[in-house]
């Protein structure tokens, strides 16, 4: 987890709404340039072709970049592009079922809904949680209500493992997330949707040195 | 890693509630399928996987497949996974699956035919052959087009769409391995008898696999 931690603090989510594999490659491309620590490929609704596309490109530019590459949901796209790990929900693949096929080295990262949800995934291996929604948020109309900062802080309080806030966190929101103990955050549309991505990852590494 | 084609493959859910279909497999296996897929397109990940485990569960006698998700195919320990033509290729599928699990890939025409097939494919699933409620408007490319993706490949076909039981016999005179069925045994009275009517009509048929 000491390794880990510093690799998740700014961690970009991307989002569909790119609307094209060669757009997403490029805002995440200028992501890792402004700084971000570790990206997920997250594109509800695309085929599994322009997933795998995406993460065939996403995965060396990581690696280059020094920045960890984690697939949401798709074990398969994540073995695929050799990914660093996956990120699983409630609704995904049981976590135990990905380390069995990912092996002990790979990283998962989980999105509890709920205490027992967590342990659960806490006892069969999983390296990080992802916490929220932190905010009210544009991006993921099913994500439930927010949990605010105290909630984020009482997850952080209750797990070992490294937490990141997500859901609907701005550049100027980061700074109070990571002062709940969290050890980075989630970023979608505050990098995905800005008219400039780079200087939008610039000033979260401001931020969040 | 040659592992025997199946030949006679339930598709599925399609228009059975989806809680149904282990019970529907059950019956297509007990009747002589060889081969369910489970097909959910947009289904969670958890609920296929569900889905894909209670048919595992209850055809043990018969290969399990499943559709595009090779991560669900691994976790519920399917036999193989079918490929469609927006998601992974043949290479990529073979760099994550192990050797012994079979990768069929869905064709529509001769080129992607003979494409799978030089990225080794195990079987082809080549349709929709005739009309087919599943497919509305989009008419059937028919038995000579059958007959020239089989002769365009050297491996075993499979027919899919709109193949009643009586036309077994002249989607196998086209020269396939075997046939997929849908509706055909899902909406029959008696799924089990229907399978079993299929396999009677193609045990008089030898695979024609056996050319490889």
């Amino acid at each position: 987890m000491s390794d880990l931690a510093p690799r998740l603090r700014r961690y970009l989510v991307t989002d569909a709404r790119a609307g094209s594999v060669e757009r997403l490659v490029e805002i995440c491309r200028a992501a890792l340039d402004g700084g971000v620590t570790a990206i997920q490929l997250r594109a509800k609704g695309w085929t599994d072709q322009q997933l795998l596309d995406a993460a065939l490109a996403l995965a060396p530019l990581c690696r280059d970049a020094g920045a960890l590459f984690l697939v949401n949901d798709r074990l398969d796209i994540a073995l695929a592009s050799g990914a660093d790990g996956i990120h699983l929900g409630v609704d995904d693949l049981p976590v135990a079922a990905a380390r069995r096929l990912l092996g002990p080295v790979a990283i998962i990262g989980y999105s509890p809904e709920g205490d027992d949800d967590r342990l659960g995934a806490e006892a069969a291996g999983a390296d990080y949680l992802g916490v929220g929604p932190v905010y009210g948020t544009g991006t993921k109309l099913d994500a439930g209500d927010a949990i605010g900062l105290d909630g984020l802080r009482s997850v952080v309080d209750q797990t070992q493992l490294p937490v990141i806030g997500i859901g609907g966190i701005t550049i100027e929101r980061a700074a109070e997330v990571v002062a709940t103990g969290a050890v980075g955050v989630a970023i979608v549309g505050a990098v995905f949707m800005a008219s400039d991505p780079a200087s939008a990852a610039r000033n979260l590494r401001e931020v969040l040195p | 890693m040659n592992r025997p084609v199946p030949r006679l493959h339930l598709i599925g859910p399609l228009v059975a509630d989806p809680s149904d279909y282990p019970r529907l497999a059950a019956a297509a296996v007990r009747g002589g399928c060889d081969a369910i897929h489970v097909r959910v397109p947009g289904g969670t990940t958890q609920d296929v996987l569900e889905l894909a485990r209670a048919v595992r569960d209850v055809s043990t006698q018969a290969m399990l497949i499943v559709n595009d998700r090779l991560d669900i195919a691994l976790v519920a320990g399917a036999d193989g996974v079918q490929l469609g033509e927006r998601g992974f290729s043949v290479d990529d599928a073979r760099r994550v699956l192990p050797p012994w699990m079979l990768i069929g890939r869905s064709v529509h025409d001769i080129a992607g035919a003979r494409s799978a097939c030089e990225a080794g494919a195990d079987f082809l699933l080549a349709g929709h052959i005739f009309d087919t409620p599943s497919k509305h408007g989009v008419p059937g490319r028919g038995l000579d087009w059958l007959a020239d993706v089989v002769s365009a490949v050297q491996i075993p076909v499979i027919a899919l769409g709109g193949i009643s039981i009586n036309r077994i016999p002249s989607v196998l005179a086209a020269g396939t391995h075997g046939v997929a069925l849908g509706r055909e045994l899902l909406c029959a009275a008696d799924p089990e008898q229907a399978a079993a009517a299929a396999t009677h009509l193609m045990a008089s048929y030898e695979p024609t696999s056996l050319k490889v």
